[in-house]
């Protein structure tokens, strides 16, 4: 997954308004960042301080208001919303708080879901399929539906998803927030193996306990990056 | 009970104006389609079903001879001779429809009438509203001059005044005294007669049994079953053939039930008629529930709470019932209105040879309908989404939100079957009508074997009492003729005994070499005319001459044939001097051959949809003596106009008064407007059946994007995962468009197998036209197909624009 170019990902002086009626949100004010291929970067800070927002900007969900962002050498901050798409669906995996398995597809269906919008061939999807599923010890579970897993299988059936197409970067937005604490470990483990096997992972998350077991810490108060954590996430 | 009855009716008022425009849109499709469901009820049932004014009108029949397996009809003597002998029926009624110059103190008209025998209103059941009927001794002749009256012509040319009765009016020129007023219900015509005179039939015709032109109306003997005076029909038809073989030979006699004779033709179309506007009222009821349903989903949370705190599975289906009954309760009662306005626009823009159309009217019999059909359709619109409130478990929506992610809106069946099932109806309606439109499109192109344009036509009808002898009659004829061809801005005038399309009467003839036996006798269409009848009308003539001034009688009898009889009589022969006996005998009993001058194309007779008849033509001048009494001396001018066909009219009609003041011109028109008027019903039936596929095609399109709509609206974040996932606009709008091809493509499916079946049913309506006609399922298939993706593809566009960002909100 590791890529030679380095940083992975540059963000320089990124800001996000949000405009509502006659009201301006600064979600982000001139954030930079950089971000290492391999690294394991954890997002805190606590509620509105724009941590989601920061997600949905390095997952090209969202485009910035102002500033750079370069992935993987290549200037995204301008590109339209197809483009980002494309780039999406070719670099970028996602993991949700709330899983966000289609509950109509089974999990090989769910896992297959970013293979086929990047058209990939059937026998190609399949032995990735199997593969990712593999890795997350759930291939017994290939033909199920969601509503037939418990919640860690979910969130690990979504882990298999976000990985199965090789992206440069794993983005996870409070991957352990609709879990238990022993399922939440399983994730977190899952998600330190993927590390150690190489992957770069961004990890959004405001639960002390995950904190510190990150390779960076990033804080965001106010829509900025600070130095210190704010005091709810004091690592004890 | 009623109080809970109250109370969900209080509280489905009260839900329902909170949502106006669902409310809206559901009571004016209602309305809609309702009141067209209702008028088109209303003229099916006063033309189809409605008894007629008659006293047991289930029992009365009306007997036809056969000829050669064809209804024919009665002649004096067949009738005289058969009432003699026939035990099977209690009247035995003759009738046969004549049209009378009705002169006075008034403008002088022509009015359709009709000399029955002097039982006739006695069989079936009516009396006079004023005055008396008519007395045995009355139907012969000399003490035949008195005269019944219609209401409408009583009203129309007296004023209603009751003196009318006892009063004299000259009818054909001879004085007739009014001795009766029938009641409005009698204003049902069978041969659309307005009067009414007994037959006084003469020793000599009551002998005559050529000359077939009556009809014969009966009632059956008490205790005599309809299958018995079949039988003992066949028989006697077996006896007139042996008995006089001359004039009956192959003929037979039938019976039939009078309601079926007048109006049979007329069933399948009315029938077709109301299969489709039901059709669309279903569709308009599955787009209801589909909305309904929405609804439902929308409120489930609102059901939940119900159930949570104690409501049953009844009261939650008769709550969401009570919605249902409002909504069509309120669309039936608008629907009612515009069924109304419906039924007069028909009866008054309608074809109007459609008997009884113009009676069509909103009684209690549309009233019983209309209610139970509001009542049904509140029923099929509202089952489903109440079942489906009721069943739904109380937990479902009232936890907060789900841990297993997005579950799709597009797998809902029942929602989906409701749409597939209006592609597929619609797509029954979307044939049909273009069946009916390319026959329509095929009829019009039909060459009537005459060029209509620029021409004007009228009937005129000469008194036998003034115009007796023919000589008068064809100098009267010819003067006529004269003056309107003298008419500033007419190109040329001729006389004909029928109009193109008109019909005429039949005579049999023999061509000369075969056997003088009925056997050898070629049915065929006569007509009498002037000479230059060919030219005014533009027709052809493909071989010989057409008549000149010189054709009289003293001269060789001459006749022109159309190529159908030509071909019939002379197959791979010049028919051209030719001989062919018809019409007449010569006074020694010797048939009188009259030659073959021409062959003129062949002409529409009887209706553009009717193919060509044997058809022969006679100079007026030689027209056989008889022949003035077969055309009860009406012949129709025409004449065709230099310029403007309107221009004329006036001048034509002063023209015929200059000769005989008294002779009204009368039906009058273009002959464009006469081709028009045979086409009026196909036309009619054809724009109906377009404007409700045109509707069942927007409601299907409106089914499909509402069904696409609320799945898209239920999906939107699922959506969002699939493009946080790297799906495209097109991954996306694609998905969203399958759904709705998926959905477009089974009900195609099913319709086109429904179409395939039903098409029969329109066979006895189209004209060159399959009921399986490739090309108009194609373009069915075409553009149902494009407007259900057409119909997808805007809420898949908008669901393309779904923001990703969805995605990382939790529900």
């Amino acid at each position: 997954m590791a890529l030679a170019i380095d940083p992975l990902i540059r963000l320089d002086g990124i800001s996000k308004i949000f405009h509502t009626e006659e009201v301006e949100t600064h979600a982000l004010s001139r954030v930079s960042l950089d971000i290492r291929a391999g690294e394991f970067v954890a997002v805190c800070g606590p509620s509105g301080c724009g941590k989601t927002t920061l997600l949905s900007l390095l997952g090209l969900l969202d485009s910035p208001s102002e500033g750079s962002y370069v992935l993987a050498g290549e200037p995204v901050a301008t590109l339209s919303p197809q483009q980002r798409a494309r780039v999406r669906c070719r670099a970028i995996g996602f993991i949700f708080q709330a899983f966000n398995l289609i509950g109509d597809l089974d999990v090989y269906s769910n896992v297959e879901l970013p293979l086929k919008y990047r058209g990939l061939a059937p026998a190609e999807r399949r032995a990735m399929v199997h593969e990712a599923l593999e890795r997350v010890g759930l291939l017994h579970r290939i033909h199920h539906f969601p509503a037939q897993l418990s919640g860690g299988q979910q969130q690990r059936v979504a882990v298999a998803r976000a990985v199965v197409g090789k992206p440069l970067v794993l983005l996870a937005d409070e991957p352990t927030g609709n879990l238990d604490s022993s399922n939440g470990a399983q994730v977190m483990t899952l998600l330190h193996e993927l590390h150690a096997g190489g992957a770069t992972i961004v990890m959004v998350t405001h639960d002390p306990r995950y904190v510190g077991r990150a390779g960076r810490n990033v804080f965001l108060f106010d829509g900025r990056i600070v130095e210190r954590p704010p005091a709810e996430l004091e690592v004890a | 009970m009623l109080h809970t009855l109250l109370q969900n009716i209080r509280f489905a008022v009260r839900s329902l104006r909170r949502a106006p425009t669902l409310s809206a849109s559901v009571i004016l499709t209602l309305a809609l389609c309702i009141g067209a469901t209702t008028a088109i009820f209303s003229v099916v049932y006063t033309v189809l079903f409605r008894p007629l004014p008659f006293r047991d009108p289930e029992e009365l029949l009306l007997l036809r001879t056969l000829w050669r397996g064809e209804n024919s009809s009665w002649s004096v003597g067949n009738w005289a001779d058969v009432a003699r002998q026939q035990t099977s029926f209690r009247y035995f009624v003759p009738a046969y429809g004549e049209s009378y110059n009705l002169s006075g103190a008034e403008m002088p008209e022509n009015v359709n009438g009709a000399r029955v025998g002097a039982d006739y209103f006695t069989l079936l059941g009516v009396q006079p509203e004023l005055g008396r009927g008519f007395r045995p001794e009355e139907a012969a002749p000399g003490r035949d001059a008195v005269v019944l009256l219609s209401h409408a012509l009583w009203q129309r040319r007296f004023g209603g005044d009751p003196k009318a009765v006892g009063s004299e009016i000259r009818l054909d020129g001879r004085q007739h005294t009014v001795i009766g007023v029938m009641p409005e219900s009698m204003d049902y015509p069978i041969f659309g007669e307005e009067l009414w005179l007994p037959v006084a039939f003469t020793p000599e015709r009551l002998a005559l049994h050529d000359e077939h032109y009556m009809i014969v109306l009966a009632r059956l003997n008490p205790g005599v079953t309809l299958g018995r005076a079949e039988e003992e029909m066949r028989g006697l038809g077996r006896w007139l053939a042996t008995s006089f073989p001359k004039d009956n030979k192959e003929r037979g006699i039938a019976v039939y039930h009078l309601m079926n004779e007048l109006v049979g033709d007329y069933r399948p179309r009315l029938y077709v008629l109301l299969g489709a506007v039901a059709f669309v009222l279903l569709i308009a009821c599955a787009n209801i529930a589909n909305l309904l349903l929405a609804r439902g989903a929308a409120r489930s949370r609102e059901t939940s709470i119900r159930a949570a705190i104690g409501a049953g599975r009844r009261h939650l289906m008769a709550h969401a019932l009570a919605e249902s009954l409002v909504l069509a309760i309120v669309g039936g009662a608008l629907g009612l209105l515009v069924g109304y306005w419906g039924v007069g626009l028909l009866a008054t823009y309608g074809p109007q040879d459609v008997p009884r159309l113009a009676q069509a009217r909103v009684d209690a019999p549309v009233l019983i309908f209309a209610l139970g059909l509001t009542l049904l359709s509140g029923l099929v619109f509202g089952l489903a989404p109440a079942l489906r409130t009721a069943a739904r478990p109380p937990h479902e929506a009232l936890k907060e939100g789900g841990r297993s992610g997005s579950r799709a809106g597009s797998r809902d069946r029942l929602r989906n079957t409701l749409v597939v099932a209006e592609i597929a109806l619609a797509l029954v309606l979307l044939t049909g009508a273009g069946l009916l439109i390319r026959s329509g499109v095929a009829l019009n192109g039909v060459d009537p074997g005459f060029d209509p344009r620029g021409v004007v036509a009228g009937s005129v009808s000469l008194p036998a009492a003034t115009y007796e002898s023919p000589q008068q009659v064809v100098r009267v004829f010819e003067r006529i003729v004269e003056r309107a061809a003298a008419v500033p801005g007419v190109a040329s005038a001729s006389v004909v005994s029928a109009a193109p399309l008109e019909g005429a009467s039949s005579n049999g003839l023999i061509p000369e070499g075969r056997p003088l036996d009925i056997s050898s006798v070629i049915n065929s269409l006569m007509r009498l005319a002037t000479p230059d009848y060919f030219s005014t009308m533009r027709i052809k003539l493909v071989r010989g001459r057409g008549f000149t001034a010189q054709d009289r009688r003293g001269t060789p009898l001459v006749m022109v044939i159309n190529e159908t009889l030509a071909r019939q009589a002379f197959p791979n022969e010049d028919p051209i001097g030719k001989r062919i006996a018809c019409c007449e005998e010569n006074p020694d009993g010797s048939p009188a051959w009259k030659e073959v001058i021409g062959v003129a194309r062949d002409v529409r007779a009887t209706g553009l949809d009717q193919e060509p008849m044997p058809e022969f033509y006679l100079p007026i001048a030689q027209a056989p003596a008889a022949a003035w009494t077969w055309t009860d001396r009406t012949l129709t001018l025409a004449a065709r106009a230099q310029g403007d066909e309107p221009a004329i009219l006036t001048p034509l009609r002063s023209a015929v008064a200059e000769v005989d003041p008294a002779l009204p011109l009368y039906n009058l028109g273009t002959m464009q407007g006469r081709v028009l008027d045979s086409l009026a019903q196909s036309r009619f039936s054809a724009m109906l059946l377009t404007v409700f596929g045109a509707i069942a095609l927007i409601l299907a399109a409106i089914g499909v994007y509402g069904v696409i709509s609320y799945g898209v609206a239920q999906r939107t974040q699922e959506i969002g995962i699939r493009m946080a996932l790297g799906a495209g606009h097109g991954d996306v709008l694609a998905m969203v468009v399958k759904h709705g091809a998926t959905l477009a493509g089974i009900g195609l499916g099913v319709g086109f197998a429904a179409a395939l079946a039903l098409s029969g049913l329109l066979e006895s309506l189209l004209f060159n036209v399959s009921p399986t006609d490739p090309p108009t399922f194609a373009i069915g298939l075409v553009v149902l197909s494009l407007v259900a993706v057409l119909a997808a593809a805007l809420p898949a566009r908008r669901a393309a624009r779904t923001d990703p960002m969805v995605a990382l909100r939790n529900e």
